[in-house]
Protein backbone atom coordinates (compact mmCIF):
# COMPACT_ATOMS: atom_id res chain seq x y z
CA UNK A 1 0.00 0.00 0.00
CA UNK A 2 1.44 3.71 -0.81
CA UNK A 3 0.03 6.60 1.46
CA UNK A 4 0.01 10.19 0.18
CA UNK A 5 -0.26 12.58 2.27
CA UNK A 6 -0.88 16.08 1.59
CA UNK A 7 1.52 16.02 -1.56
CA UNK A 8 2.10 20.05 -2.73
CA UNK A 9 4.59 20.33 -5.69
CA UNK A 10 5.08 24.16 -6.91
CA UNK A 11 7.33 24.42 -10.25
CA UNK A 12 7.99 28.64 -9.83
CA UNK A 13 5.05 30.13 -9.67
CA UNK A 14 2.98 27.25 -11.02
CA UNK A 15 1.23 25.73 -8.26
CA UNK A 16 0.68 22.24 -9.94
CA UNK A 17 -0.46 20.27 -6.96
CA UNK A 18 -2.08 21.37 -4.24
CA UNK A 19 -2.50 18.98 -1.40
CA UNK A 20 -3.15 16.05 -2.19
CA UNK A 21 -3.98 13.14 0.21
CA UNK A 22 -4.68 9.17 -0.86
CA UNK A 23 -4.53 5.87 0.20
CA UNK A 24 -3.49 3.52 -3.07
CA UNK A 25 -4.11 -0.15 -1.74
CA UNK A 26 -2.17 -3.14 -2.89
CA UNK A 27 -4.25 -5.77 -5.57
CA UNK A 28 -6.07 -3.02 -7.20
CA UNK A 29 -5.82 -0.89 -9.89
CA UNK A 30 -5.60 2.57 -8.61
CA UNK A 31 -6.17 5.15 -11.19
CA UNK A 32 -5.50 9.01 -11.58
CA UNK A 33 -7.42 10.81 -14.29
CA UNK A 34 -7.76 14.35 -15.60
CA UNK A 35 -7.43 16.78 -18.17
CA UNK A 36 -4.08 17.24 -19.48
CA UNK A 37 -1.64 19.14 -17.36
CA UNK A 38 -3.87 18.63 -14.44
CA UNK A 39 -0.53 17.62 -12.75
CA UNK A 40 -1.26 13.38 -13.21
CA UNK A 41 2.38 12.84 -13.99
CA UNK A 42 3.57 15.10 -11.60
CA UNK A 43 1.37 13.21 -8.95
CA UNK A 44 3.28 10.01 -10.33
CA UNK A 45 6.41 11.42 -10.24
CA UNK A 46 6.60 12.86 -7.12
CA UNK A 47 5.41 9.49 -5.56
CA UNK A 48 8.43 7.56 -7.34
CA UNK A 49 10.52 10.84 -5.73
CA UNK A 50 11.37 11.69 -9.22
CA UNK A 51 10.00 15.09 -8.44
CA UNK A 52 10.58 16.29 -4.80
CA UNK A 53 7.18 17.44 -3.24
CA UNK A 54 7.51 20.94 -2.27
CA UNK A 55 5.32 19.72 0.74
CA UNK A 56 3.77 16.59 1.83
CA UNK A 57 5.37 12.81 2.13
CA UNK A 58 5.21 9.67 0.69
CA UNK A 59 4.98 6.41 2.63
CA UNK A 60 5.61 2.91 0.92
CA UNK A 61 4.01 0.04 3.31
CA UNK A 62 4.26 2.63 6.20
CA UNK A 63 8.27 3.66 5.30
CA UNK A 64 8.53 7.15 4.91
CA UNK A 65 9.50 7.61 1.50
CA UNK A 66 10.13 11.38 1.07
CA UNK A 67 12.62 11.85 3.67
CA UNK A 68 15.01 8.93 2.69
CA UNK A 69 18.14 9.51 0.67
CA UNK A 70 19.60 7.89 -2.61
CA UNK A 71 21.60 4.99 -1.13
CA UNK A 72 17.79 4.49 1.52
CA UNK A 73 15.73 4.18 -1.29
CA UNK A 74 17.21 1.88 -3.40
CA UNK A 75 15.87 -1.22 -1.63
CA UNK A 76 12.00 0.40 -2.07
CA UNK A 77 13.45 1.30 -5.57
CA UNK A 78 13.92 -2.65 -6.79
CA UNK A 79 10.61 -3.29 -5.87
CA UNK A 80 8.73 -0.69 -8.44
CA UNK A 81 8.19 -0.97 -11.99
CA UNK A 82 7.01 2.25 -13.68
CA UNK A 83 6.16 2.57 -17.38
CA UNK A 84 6.91 6.56 -18.45
CA UNK A 85 4.33 8.16 -21.08
CA UNK A 86 7.41 8.79 -23.85
CA UNK A 87 8.38 4.74 -22.80
CA UNK A 88 12.00 6.06 -22.07
CA UNK A 89 13.46 3.13 -23.76
CA UNK A 90 17.08 2.76 -23.11
CA UNK A 91 18.01 3.60 -26.84
CA UNK A 92 21.34 2.14 -27.17
CA UNK A 93 19.89 -0.94 -26.47
CA UNK A 94 17.51 -3.64 -28.22
CA UNK A 95 14.18 -4.85 -26.52
CA UNK A 96 15.67 -7.84 -25.01
CA UNK A 97 18.49 -5.94 -23.43
CA UNK A 98 16.28 -3.28 -22.39
CA UNK A 99 13.93 -5.73 -20.33
CA UNK A 100 16.96 -7.33 -19.23
CA UNK A 101 18.91 -4.39 -17.94
CA UNK A 102 16.79 -4.75 -14.14
CA UNK A 103 17.59 -8.11 -13.97
CA UNK A 104 21.29 -7.63 -14.90
CA UNK A 105 21.64 -4.88 -12.04
CA UNK A 106 19.86 -6.89 -9.29
CA UNK A 107 19.42 -10.65 -9.99
CA UNK A 108 22.03 -13.00 -9.91
CA UNK A 109 20.04 -14.91 -13.06
CA UNK A 110 22.06 -16.47 -15.25
CA UNK A 111 22.06 -15.46 -18.81
CA UNK A 112 19.28 -18.56 -19.56
CA UNK A 113 17.13 -17.57 -17.11
CA UNK A 114 16.96 -13.39 -17.93
CA UNK A 115 16.64 -14.34 -21.70
CA UNK A 116 13.68 -16.84 -20.42
CA UNK A 117 12.10 -13.66 -18.34
CA UNK A 118 12.63 -11.52 -21.21
CA UNK A 119 10.61 -14.08 -23.87
CA UNK A 120 7.77 -14.45 -20.82
CA UNK A 121 7.47 -10.98 -20.60
CA UNK A 122 7.78 -9.97 -24.02
CA UNK A 123 5.18 -13.02 -24.86
CA UNK A 124 2.85 -10.82 -22.50
CA UNK A 125 2.77 -7.97 -23.71
CA UNK A 126 2.28 -9.30 -27.62
CA UNK A 127 5.77 -8.89 -28.68
CA UNK A 128 7.14 -12.23 -29.10
CA UNK A 129 9.99 -12.37 -31.58
CA UNK A 130 10.64 -8.66 -31.35
CA UNK A 131 14.13 -9.10 -29.40
CA UNK A 132 16.52 -7.76 -31.37
CA UNK A 133 15.04 -4.92 -32.39
CA UNK A 134 16.07 -1.04 -31.16
CA UNK A 135 13.62 1.18 -29.96
CA UNK A 136 14.07 3.33 -33.10
CA UNK A 137 12.57 0.40 -35.00
CA UNK A 138 9.64 0.28 -32.83
CA UNK A 139 6.15 1.81 -33.25
CA UNK A 140 5.46 4.27 -31.01
CA UNK A 141 2.54 1.61 -29.44
CA UNK A 142 5.18 -1.01 -29.64
CA UNK A 143 7.17 1.13 -27.36
CA UNK A 144 4.88 1.28 -24.86
CA UNK A 145 4.53 -2.79 -24.75
CA UNK A 146 8.13 -2.96 -24.44
CA UNK A 147 8.45 -0.51 -21.64
CA UNK A 148 5.40 -2.51 -20.00
CA UNK A 149 7.39 -5.27 -20.18
CA UNK A 150 10.37 -4.08 -19.05
CA UNK A 151 8.61 -2.63 -15.83
CA UNK A 152 7.29 -5.98 -15.34
CA UNK A 153 10.53 -7.67 -15.45
CA UNK A 154 11.63 -7.82 -12.35
CA UNK A 155 8.03 -8.33 -10.99
CA UNK A 156 7.29 -5.46 -9.18
CA UNK A 157 5.59 -4.51 -5.88
CA UNK A 158 4.40 -1.44 -7.15
CA UNK A 159 3.56 -0.66 -10.46
CA UNK A 160 2.94 2.79 -11.78
CA UNK A 161 2.32 3.15 -15.72
CA UNK A 162 1.75 6.49 -16.95
CA UNK A 163 -0.59 6.57 -20.00
CA UNK A 164 -0.30 2.89 -21.49
CA UNK A 165 -2.78 2.95 -24.10
CA UNK A 166 -2.00 5.83 -25.57
CA UNK A 167 -0.79 5.18 -29.50
CA UNK A 168 -2.57 1.54 -28.58
CA UNK A 169 -5.55 0.40 -31.02
CA UNK A 170 -8.56 -0.26 -28.93
CA UNK A 171 -7.89 -3.86 -29.03
CA UNK A 172 -4.58 -3.51 -28.16
CA UNK A 173 -5.39 -1.35 -25.38
CA UNK A 174 -7.94 -3.49 -23.88
CA UNK A 175 -5.50 -6.36 -23.60
CA UNK A 176 -3.14 -3.99 -21.94
CA UNK A 177 -5.38 -3.31 -19.69
CA UNK A 178 -6.24 -6.55 -19.00
CA UNK A 179 -2.99 -7.50 -18.35
CA UNK A 180 -2.19 -4.98 -16.06
CA UNK A 181 -5.39 -6.13 -14.16
CA UNK A 182 -4.22 -9.96 -14.39
CA UNK A 183 -0.47 -8.95 -12.79
CA UNK A 184 -1.96 -6.73 -9.86
CA UNK A 185 -4.40 -9.33 -8.93
CA UNK A 186 -2.02 -12.28 -9.76
CA UNK A 187 0.95 -10.75 -7.70
CA UNK A 188 -0.95 -8.20 -5.10
CA UNK A 189 0.97 -5.55 -6.59
CA UNK A 190 0.01 -1.48 -6.11
CA UNK A 191 -0.31 -0.51 -9.52
CA UNK A 192 -1.06 3.14 -9.95
CA UNK A 193 -2.46 3.92 -13.52
CA UNK A 194 -2.09 7.25 -15.22
CA UNK A 195 -4.64 7.56 -18.28
CA UNK A 196 -7.45 9.47 -20.35
CA UNK A 197 -8.66 6.75 -21.69
CA UNK A 198 -12.22 6.13 -20.65
CA UNK A 199 -12.13 2.40 -21.53
CA UNK A 200 -10.00 1.53 -18.83
CA UNK A 201 -11.46 4.18 -16.55
CA UNK A 202 -15.19 1.86 -16.84
CA UNK A 203 -12.96 -1.33 -17.45
CA UNK A 204 -10.66 -1.56 -14.38
CA UNK A 205 -10.92 1.30 -12.34
CA UNK A 206 -11.17 -0.28 -8.55
CA UNK A 207 -10.24 2.79 -7.55
CA UNK A 208 -10.25 6.10 -9.13
CA UNK A 209 -8.58 9.63 -8.67
CA UNK A 210 -9.90 12.56 -10.41
CA UNK A 211 -7.58 15.65 -10.20
CA UNK A 212 -8.63 18.60 -10.77
CA UNK A 213 -7.11 22.11 -10.11
CA UNK A 214 -3.91 20.60 -8.50
CA UNK A 215 -6.63 19.21 -5.72
CA UNK A 216 -8.16 15.65 -5.20
CA UNK A 217 -11.61 16.15 -6.55
CA UNK A 218 -13.56 12.93 -6.53
CA UNK A 219 -12.60 9.63 -5.60
CA UNK A 220 -14.84 6.48 -6.01
CA UNK A 221 -15.11 3.36 -7.94
CA UNK A 222 -15.82 2.46 -12.07
CA UNK A 223 -20.05 1.76 -10.74
CA UNK A 224 -19.96 4.98 -8.78
CA UNK A 225 -18.58 7.21 -11.50
CA UNK A 226 -21.51 6.52 -13.95
CA UNK A 227 -23.88 8.01 -10.91
CA UNK A 228 -21.73 11.08 -9.65
CA UNK A 229 -23.59 14.67 -9.80
CA UNK A 230 -19.91 16.22 -9.61
CA UNK A 231 -20.12 18.66 -12.73
CA UNK A 232 -16.27 18.82 -12.86
CA UNK A 233 -16.15 14.97 -13.41
CA UNK A 234 -18.95 14.52 -15.54
CA UNK A 235 -17.77 17.48 -17.94
CA UNK A 236 -14.49 15.20 -17.99
CA UNK A 237 -15.70 12.01 -18.50
CA UNK A 238 -18.71 11.87 -20.72
CA UNK A 239 -17.57 14.78 -22.55
CA UNK A 240 -18.31 12.84 -26.06
CA UNK A 241 -21.85 12.44 -27.26
CA UNK A 242 -21.39 8.83 -27.30
CA UNK A 243 -20.17 8.67 -23.67
CA UNK A 244 -23.49 10.64 -22.93
CA UNK A 245 -25.58 8.53 -25.27
CA UNK A 246 -23.87 5.17 -23.03
CA UNK A 247 -24.52 7.25 -19.62
CA UNK A 248 -28.44 7.74 -20.65
CA UNK A 249 -28.67 3.95 -21.02
CA UNK A 250 -26.60 3.14 -17.38
CA UNK B 1 18.69 10.83 -22.30
CA UNK B 2 17.61 13.31 -20.25
CA UNK B 3 14.78 15.01 -22.38
CA UNK B 4 13.31 11.05 -23.49
CA UNK B 5 13.30 10.53 -19.49
CA UNK B 6 16.22 7.87 -20.11
CA UNK B 7 18.19 9.53 -17.05
CA UNK B 8 14.42 8.98 -15.06
CA UNK B 9 14.08 5.59 -15.96
CA UNK B 10 17.30 5.04 -14.71
CA UNK B 11 17.14 6.59 -11.06
CA UNK B 12 13.64 4.95 -10.70
CA UNK B 13 15.76 1.66 -11.31
CA UNK B 14 17.98 2.73 -8.48
CA UNK B 15 21.05 3.28 -10.39
CA UNK B 16 23.10 5.90 -9.77
CA UNK B 17 22.77 7.69 -13.03
CA UNK B 18 25.90 10.32 -12.93
CA UNK B 19 28.24 7.65 -12.11
CA UNK B 20 26.62 5.50 -14.64
CA UNK B 21 26.70 7.46 -17.52
CA UNK B 22 29.35 10.50 -16.43
CA UNK B 23 31.88 8.09 -15.31
CA UNK B 24 32.67 5.94 -18.18
CA UNK B 25 32.92 8.39 -20.16
CA UNK B 26 35.43 10.64 -18.13
CA UNK B 27 37.61 7.37 -17.83
CA UNK B 28 37.29 6.86 -21.71
CA UNK B 29 38.68 10.26 -21.64
CA UNK B 30 41.63 10.66 -19.61
CA UNK B 31 43.03 7.30 -20.87
CA UNK B 32 42.53 7.61 -24.82
CA UNK B 33 43.23 11.46 -25.15
CA UNK B 34 46.99 10.48 -24.23
CA UNK B 35 46.70 7.60 -25.99
CA UNK B 36 45.49 9.54 -29.17
CA UNK B 37 48.71 11.99 -28.19
CA UNK B 38 50.91 9.33 -27.99
CA UNK B 39 49.96 8.10 -31.62
CA UNK B 40 50.05 11.79 -33.23
CA UNK B 41 53.52 12.25 -31.57
CA UNK B 42 54.93 8.82 -32.86
CA UNK B 43 53.19 9.63 -36.83
CA UNK B 44 54.52 13.30 -36.63
CA UNK B 45 58.29 12.16 -35.26
CA UNK B 46 57.69 9.08 -38.00
CA UNK B 47 56.76 11.46 -40.62
CA UNK B 48 59.29 14.04 -40.33
CA UNK B 49 62.39 10.50 -40.84
CA UNK B 50 59.82 9.79 -44.11
CA UNK B 51 60.19 12.96 -45.40
CA UNK B 52 64.22 12.85 -44.87
CA UNK B 53 64.44 9.47 -46.45
CA UNK B 54 62.41 10.39 -49.39
CA UNK B 55 63.49 14.01 -50.10
CA UNK B 56 67.05 13.50 -49.52
CA UNK B 57 67.42 17.28 -48.41
CA UNK B 58 68.28 16.03 -44.83
CA UNK B 59 69.96 13.23 -44.35
CA UNK B 60 68.10 10.83 -41.84
CA UNK B 61 71.11 10.71 -39.49
CA UNK B 62 71.39 14.25 -38.98
CA UNK B 63 67.27 14.08 -38.41
CA UNK B 64 67.95 11.68 -35.41
CA UNK B 65 71.06 13.53 -33.88
CA UNK B 66 68.69 16.65 -34.11
CA UNK B 67 65.89 14.79 -32.51
CA UNK B 68 68.11 13.50 -29.65
CA UNK B 69 70.28 16.86 -28.90
CA UNK B 70 66.57 18.92 -28.75
CA UNK B 71 65.14 16.61 -26.76
CA UNK B 72 63.93 17.62 -23.07
CA UNK B 73 62.36 15.32 -20.99
CA UNK B 74 59.90 18.55 -19.21
CA UNK B 75 58.08 18.43 -22.83
CA UNK B 76 57.26 14.65 -21.93
CA UNK B 77 55.46 15.44 -18.69
CA UNK B 78 53.92 18.64 -20.21
CA UNK B 79 52.58 16.55 -23.19
CA UNK B 80 51.62 13.97 -20.49
CA UNK B 81 49.65 16.23 -17.78
CA UNK B 82 48.08 18.28 -20.83
CA UNK B 83 46.65 14.98 -22.67
CA UNK B 84 45.22 14.09 -19.45
CA UNK B 85 43.59 17.34 -18.07
CA UNK B 86 42.37 18.04 -21.39
CA UNK B 87 40.47 14.87 -21.81
CA UNK B 88 38.74 15.09 -18.16
CA UNK B 89 37.82 18.76 -19.25
CA UNK B 90 36.16 17.52 -22.59
CA UNK B 91 34.39 14.68 -21.11
CA UNK B 92 33.36 15.94 -17.81
CA UNK B 93 31.87 19.35 -19.12
CA UNK B 94 30.53 17.95 -22.02
CA UNK B 95 28.50 15.46 -19.52
CA UNK B 96 28.17 17.80 -17.00
CA UNK B 97 25.86 19.63 -19.86
CA UNK B 98 24.76 16.64 -21.36
CA UNK B 99 23.27 15.73 -18.20
CA UNK B 100 21.75 18.72 -16.81
CA UNK B 101 19.58 19.17 -20.28
CA UNK B 102 16.03 20.12 -19.96
CA UNK B 103 13.36 20.81 -22.87
CA UNK B 104 13.30 19.12 -26.06
CA UNK B 105 15.66 19.29 -29.29
CA UNK B 106 16.46 22.71 -28.96
CA UNK B 107 17.81 22.90 -25.70
CA UNK B 108 20.00 20.03 -26.53
CA UNK B 109 21.32 21.73 -29.76
CA UNK B 110 22.10 24.07 -27.11
CA UNK B 111 23.62 21.97 -24.79
CA UNK B 112 26.14 20.83 -27.37
CA UNK B 113 27.20 24.38 -28.20
CA UNK B 114 27.75 24.99 -24.67
CA UNK B 115 30.00 21.76 -24.14
CA UNK B 116 32.02 22.58 -26.67
CA UNK B 117 32.23 26.69 -26.18
CA UNK B 118 33.00 25.76 -22.16
CA UNK B 119 35.50 23.01 -22.84
CA UNK B 120 37.26 25.42 -25.19
CA UNK B 121 37.49 27.88 -22.94
CA UNK B 122 38.50 25.44 -20.11
CA UNK B 123 41.16 24.07 -22.52
CA UNK B 124 42.86 27.52 -22.98
CA UNK B 125 42.91 28.26 -19.18
CA UNK B 126 44.14 24.79 -18.40
CA UNK B 127 46.73 25.43 -21.34
CA UNK B 128 47.98 28.80 -19.80
CA UNK B 129 48.28 27.28 -16.09
CA UNK B 130 49.87 24.48 -17.12
CA UNK B 131 52.29 25.84 -19.39
CA UNK B 132 53.18 28.43 -16.57
CA UNK B 133 53.73 25.85 -14.01
CA UNK B 134 55.50 23.25 -15.53
CA UNK B 135 58.12 25.51 -18.36
N1 LIG C 1 9.68 19.81 -14.92
C1 LIG C 1 8.73 20.75 -14.94
N2 LIG C 1 9.05 22.05 -14.81
C2 LIG C 1 8.10 23.02 -14.82
N3 LIG C 1 6.78 22.78 -14.97
C3 LIG C 1 6.39 21.51 -15.11
C4 LIG C 1 7.34 20.42 -15.11
N4 LIG C 1 6.67 19.26 -15.28
C5 LIG C 1 5.38 19.60 -15.37
N5 LIG C 1 5.19 20.94 -15.28
C6 LIG C 1 3.92 21.66 -15.33
O1 LIG C 1 3.02 20.99 -14.49
C7 LIG C 1 1.72 20.94 -15.05
C8 LIG C 1 1.21 19.52 -15.04
O2 LIG C 1 2.01 18.71 -15.90
P1 LIG C 1 1.85 17.15 -16.01
O3 LIG C 1 2.87 16.65 -16.94
O4 LIG C 1 1.82 16.58 -14.65
O5 LIG C 1 0.40 17.04 -16.65
P2 LIG C 1 -0.44 15.75 -17.00
O6 LIG C 1 -1.67 15.78 -16.17
O7 LIG C 1 0.42 14.53 -16.92
O8 LIG C 1 -0.83 16.05 -18.51
P3 LIG C 1 -0.93 15.03 -19.78
O9 LIG C 1 -2.21 14.32 -19.63
O10 LIG C 1 -0.96 15.98 -20.94
O11 LIG C 1 0.26 14.14 -19.76
C9 LIG C 1 1.82 21.56 -16.42
O12 LIG C 1 1.28 22.86 -16.34
C10 LIG C 1 3.30 21.62 -16.72
O13 LIG C 1 3.59 22.78 -17.43
MG1 LIG D 1 1.24 13.20 -18.26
Amino acid sequence: MITVKDITKTFGENDVLRGISAELKSGKNNLIIGGSGSGKTTLLKCIVGLHEPTKGQVFFDEQNFTDMNFEQRVPIRTHIGMLFQNSALFDSMNVEENIMFPLNLFTNMTKAEKLDRANFCLERVNLKGKNKLFPSELSGGMKKRVGIARAISMQPKYLFVDEPNSGLDPKTSILIDELISELTQEYNTTTVIVTHDMNSVMGIGDHIIFLYNGKKWWEGTNKEIAHTDNKELNDFVFASKFMQAAKAKL
Amino acid sequence: MRVTEQIDALEIMGVNAPGYLISPKIIAGVSMIPLLTIISVVLGLGGGYLACLTSHDIPTTLYLDGLRDGFNHVIVTVCAVKSISFGFIITSVCAYFGFYTSGGALEVGQSATKGVVYSCIWILFADLVISSLLL
